[in-house]
């Protein structure tokens, strides 16, 4: 247990039930390496590697009916020729994500430490790149589950800081090798995400939108005449948070969050929105699993 | 509903300056948010950037407008016309003039305003201050108390009608005095509203709660009573008038030192009077005329005066040659004179009065007397022969030479009485004083030129001036004409009297002490009725005289009551003598200022 999994949040305990799940893929990817993923390209390989329990959506011809005699559950046979997929975690480190009790980042690096966990205990590669208006981290990609503890120690020690900027994405998105997308952001920001998507899915990425709010966002506490200031673009917009003025707020809330569900559904992509103050076992066991990003 | 402090509205202009914070946008503290995103969008057309902004309606708005109104409104000292409350400062003005002795009022007018002064002193409380004035000829305090109406009851009690005037002027003089610097102060004025004119409209810092006392006006008086004298003759004159609103009739009983002499009937219009001529006995002494049955109002139904002649003077004129002065001093009837030559001079202790023309005696006697012309001597201080110049009044308001013209009056020489110390000098020209006079016994003036030398003798004033002289060194005994109630009545004893004793009409007496050629000055004269004088010789008291008091004043015995009484002016009259009192309500408007604050302030809070 590496002091970046404790930092972040990622007990022992929690990693022994992520150790049960894993992150579908909506549709067969074309990895690189062997996997436990369907590959579009049948019977590449017959070299028996591994087992894996059934997960609905799996192919049935895989099922090995004598494990089931056996053990009485459905197992797959894993060959070598199965390939793997590389699942890259994009992580917004803007100055907006370190704000909130808790703070926002925390969560957002916690959630992309468990789903990178998620994808080397399936056999999968996972990446991690931190970004703002720039590429502030990023890891090669890692296969493993020992690798696990360099995501961490990456996601542990980013910067913070700059203005959030989606078309960092899609610059990136070009050089990526097929795999899944897991962008993990606020996204309270003028920069309109649905390039970055459309860029990724066009890099054929299957795309995950996690959207990480503080409670103090879904729920604000602003009192009075106020002016407040945006700690990332130094804005000012003066409030006096009268009733009417805070229903219009969660109003625009609703909105926002409408359109984002819209840009992922869209392309295709997933979308969830976490509450930062929740239990990250709450988060990660119970939000992601019900919104399928996780199963 | 009338306001006490009305300039204390100009803080309304509080109002604009808190609708003109409403425009202005506040000053707001800075609070850090992860993103302004969404709020921009939810305050999207709600706020603009502009240093003002459009007003909205906002209860808190409309609250601390009301509340400040309510303040301006609680500062202006609104007042609420009230007649029940007695005042914090309360003046009892009780009218004790000859007018509320009238009985068209059961019993009088000035009890029934005592009665309603007892009541007044009832409603006192330990914060209520009442100060009782009474009101006639001498307005005064007659008491003044917090709390305890032991002293006003008393005073009050203590207090008597008078048969004199009632001297508005003064009373709310002495009132302001008492009613001092502090707000609030209410003055009862119980009157009839018969009162001596103010000469000016007078401002009062209280309000006039005016309670006019009286029903009827029906009077009638006895309003002139005088001794015409004829040769062979004299005649009592009454004068009778109906001083009252309606015909009415009476009788005049005509009273000769007590014995009846006529009687007769009156019948008047109103406002019409009569005279009454009896004529009289010889030796006849006190005229009595009264009407029978009296009236409301007694103390004018009757008067007194004494008939009998006045004293007699001798006066001895020491000249050689002179016939004006002969003349001039016999004018006066109760002058006895005899003109000698200076060959037959001869000291009289039995002569009043010495004129001495163009002669100067060895030594001068011990009675008044007069020089003229007189030679150079030590005696007077007379100097030499001088030019006369023009004669003029040493003091214009001197009670001797006052209204003479001595314009016309030419003077050929005058003796030089420059370097005399014989008196004041009364006239006087170019050459110095002409005429001096001495005030102290025994009385004497010197007049410095021969009244041949000018022509004095052929002008208006010298006769005018020759009597004055003869009264200033001879007085009357008792001084005549008609004495209202209050008068002062001078006396002058003869010589070789000692005291004088006045005995009133209700039988008191006084006694004065006399002194040779002093003049006598009594004034304890509020009684009507007649007063007699008497002597005091050789220890022995005789009656020289008497004297009447009457009530010979018509507008005072004009009794109907007045309704309204202006005190500042016709014009706003009704707003100072106003049958209340006012009472602040600021308290109850500050009342209602603190809930508009309470609600404002849960307003507020209930918006946050």
């Amino acid at each position: 247990m590496s002091e970046a999994a404790e930092a972040l949040g990622l007990t022992p305990e929690l990693l022994r039930s992520l150790d049960r799940v894993a992150l579908p893929s909506r549709r067969p990817i074309v990895g690189g390496t062997a996997g436990q993923r369907r590959s579009p390209r049948s019977g590449s390989s017959v070299e028996f590697a591994d087992f894996r329990s059934y997960v609905p959506g799996d192919d049935f011809r895989r099922v090995d009916w004598n494990a089931y005699a056996r053990l009485d559950k459905l197992v797959l046979r894993l060959y070598a020729g199965e390939e793997d997929v590389c699942v890259t975690c994009w992580v917004d480190a803007s100055a907006s994500m370190e704000w909130g009790r808790p703070l926002k980042s925390r969560c957002a690096r916690a959630i992309a430490g468990a789903l990178a966990y998620c994808a080397l205990t399936s056999y999968d590669r996972a990446a991690v790149t931190g970004f703002a208006g720039t590429v502030i981290a990023r890891s090669g990609a890692v296969r493993g589950r020992v690798a696990a503890t360099r995501l961490w120690s990456l996601l542990d020690s980013m910067p913070a800081g700059g203005e959030t900027d989606f078309a960092v994405l899609a610059r990136a998105a070009r050089r990526l090798p097929r795999g899944i997308s897991v962008i993990v952001s606020d996204f309270l920001t003028e920069s309109d995400p649905a390039r970055a998507v459309a860029a990724l899915r066009e890099a054929r990425q299957e795309v995950v939108l996690v959207q990480v709010l503080a409670p103090q966002e879904l729920n604000p506490e602003v009192r009075g005449d106020v002016r407040l200031r945006d700690v990332e673009t130094g804005a000012h917009v003066e409030v006096t948070a009268t009733a009417a003025v805070l229903d219009a707020y969660r109003t625009a809330l609703d909105e926002h969050t409408r359109r984002l569900r819209h840009v992922a559904a869209a392309h295709g992509a997933a979308f969830t929105q976490v509450d930062s103050g929740a239990p990250l076992r709450d988060i990660l066991l119970g939000r992601l699993r019900r919104d399928g990003v996780l199963r | 509903m009338s306001l006490l402090a009305p300039l204390a509205g100009l803080f309304a202009l509080t109002v604009p300056a808190i609708v003109a914070l409403y425009f202005l946008r506040i000053r707001r503290p800075d609070v850090e948010l992860s993103s302004t995103l969404l709020w921009r969008r939810a305050l999207r057309d709600r706020q603009a950037s502009v240093p003002w902004q459009r007003l909205r309606f906002s209860w808190l708005l409309l609250l601390q407008v009301v509340a400040a109104l309510l303040l301006v409104f609680a500062l202006m000292r609104p007042a609420l016309t009230t007649s029940a409350a007695l005042a914090a400062n309360t003046i009892v003005v009780v009218d004790d003039s000859m007018s509320m002795q009238a009985t068209d009022v059961s019993p009088s007018r000035f009890e029934v305003a005592r009665q309603k002064a007892r009541a007044i002193f009832d409603e006192m409380t330990v914060t209520t201050r009442v100060s009782l004035i009474a009101m006639d000829d001498n307005s005064r305090l007659l008491a003044s108390s917090s709390g305890d109406p032991g002293p006003l009851r008393d005073a009050l009690d203590r207090l008597q009608p008078s048969n004199g005037g009632a001297d508005l002027q003064g009373a709310l003089a002495v009132a302001t005095s008492t009613a001092g610097a502090g707000q609030g102060a209410r003055l009862v004025l119980l009157s009839d509203g018969i009162v001596d004119d103010l000469p000016t409209p007078v401002d009062v810092p209280f309000a006039i709660d005016y309670q006019p006392i009286g029903s009827g006006a029906a009077n009638m008086a006895v309003t002139a009573l005088t001794i015409v004298a004829e040769p062979g003759q004299r005649d009592a004159v009454a004068h009778v008038e109906n001083l009252g609103r309606e015909r009415a009739t009476s009788a005049v009983e005509v009273r000769v030192d007590g014995r009846l002499v006529d009687l007769r009937r009156v019948d008047l219009e109103a406002h019409a009077g009569t005279d009454i001529v009896v004529p009289l006995p010889a030796h006849a002494g006190v005229v009595t005329a009264t009407l029978t049955p009296h009236d409301a109002l007694a103390v004018d139904d009757s008067a007194s005066v004494d008939a009998q002649p006045g004293r007699s003077y001798k006066v001895e004129l020491v000249t050689p040659r002179d016939v004006f002065l002969d003349r001039a001093l016999r004018l006066r009837p109760d002058i006895t004179l005899t003109t000698i030559t200076p060959d037959h001079y001869k000291p009289d202790p039995g002569v009043d009065m010495w004129v001495f023309d163009g002669f100067l005696p060895p030594s001068l006697p011990a009675q008044p007397y007069w020089v003229l012309a007189p030679p150079a001597s030590t005696l007077l201080g007379t100097g030499t022969v001088l030019a006369g110049g023009h004669p003029r009044a040493a003091t214009a308001a001197d009670p001797l030479v006052s209204g003479l013209d001595l314009s016309n009056v030419h003077l050929a020489r005058t003796r030089d009485l420059r370097t005399s110390s014989f008196g004041r000098s009364v006239i006087e020209s170019e050459a110095g004083p002409l005429l001096l006079v001495r005030d102290s016994a025994p009385r004497a003036a010197l007049l410095g030129f021969d009244i041949h030398d000018s022509d004095l003798p052929l002008r208006n004033a010298f006769p005018l001036l020759v009597d004055r002289i003869s009264r200033f060194l001879l007085p009357e005994d008792v001084q005549s004409g008609q004495h209202g109630p209050g008068d002062l009545v001078q006396i002058t004893p003869a010589t070789g009297v000692s005291g004088i004793t006045v005995t009133r009409p209700d039988g008191s007496t006084s006694a004065l002490s006399a002194e040779p050629g002093h003049t006598l000055t009594f004034g304890d004269t509020d009684e009507v009725g007649l007063y007699a004088v008497s002597e005091q010789r050789s220890g022995k008291a005789l009656l020289v005289s008497h004297f009447g008091v009457n009530a010979f004043d018509p507008v005072r015995s004009a009794i109907a009551p007045h309704a309204h009484l202006d005190v500042n002016g016709a014009a706003s009259a009704a707003a100072v003598v106003a049958p209340s009192a006012k009472q602040d309500v600021w308290p109850w408007v500050a009342a209602v200022l603190l809930a508009v604050l309470t609600l404002e302030w849960l307003v507020f809070h209930r918006a946050r």
